[in-house]
């Protein structure tokens, strides 16, 4: 049996980030969202790269999503 | 029979919520613990609450203590303020 899932990665500029609780509580909250395979946080590149399933997020909403905790996020590049 | 038509001011006396005493929908204040360690969490809850409205706020960021004061549910501010990531509690009226 194999599960078909188109898996897509995005690269997102998070501002406002300033220590290492900020970036954890991003990453349990996001990580946490269904469809979310993979979540990487940098406090020194300020972005997050996310590894999805195009099925359940789009770049967009995982943006809105991050926005929505309260921090400034810029959709800045995707590679399928 | 007639009703007895009380009036004040030559107008029917009617109960209506504008007639509530102020001091009954004033807004109350409420007092939160949100973890937050840095200026970036404290500013995450002040860019979610701002987003939420209608909301008047302090932050004691050494204390981890949020006071808002607001006329919505505390539920809703609780929610609010859980969208941050960080572990909320709602501690009790101020």
């Amino acid at each position: 049996m194999t599960l078909k899932v188109k898996l897509s990665s995005v690269c997102l500029g998070v501002e406002g980030m300033t220590c290492a609780s900020c970036v954890q509580s991003i990453e349990q909250r996001i990580g946490g969202l269904p469809g979310v395979v993979h979540i990487k946080v940098s406090l020194e590149l300020k972005n997050a790269s996310i590894i999805f399933d195009h099925s359940h997020h789009t770049p967009e909403s995982l943006a809105e999503a991050v926005e929505d905790m309260g921090f400034d996020s810029i959709l800045s590049d995707t590679t399928t | 029979m007639r009703e007895p038509n009380i009036q004040y001011n030559n107008k029917k006396s009617r109960c209506r919520l504008e007639h509530i005493p102020s001091c009954f929908l004033k807004s109350q204040k409420h007092e939160f613990f949100v973890d937050m360690t840095c200026e970036g969490c404290s500013g995450a809850v002040t860019r979610v609450l701002n987003k939420l409205g209608g909301v008047q706020f302090e932050i004691d960021l050494p204390n981890k203590k949020v006071f808002i004061e607001s006329d919505k549910d505390t539920d809703v501010l609780l929610e609010t303020l859980k969208k941050t990531g960080k572990a909320a509690n709602y501690i009790g009226p101020k």
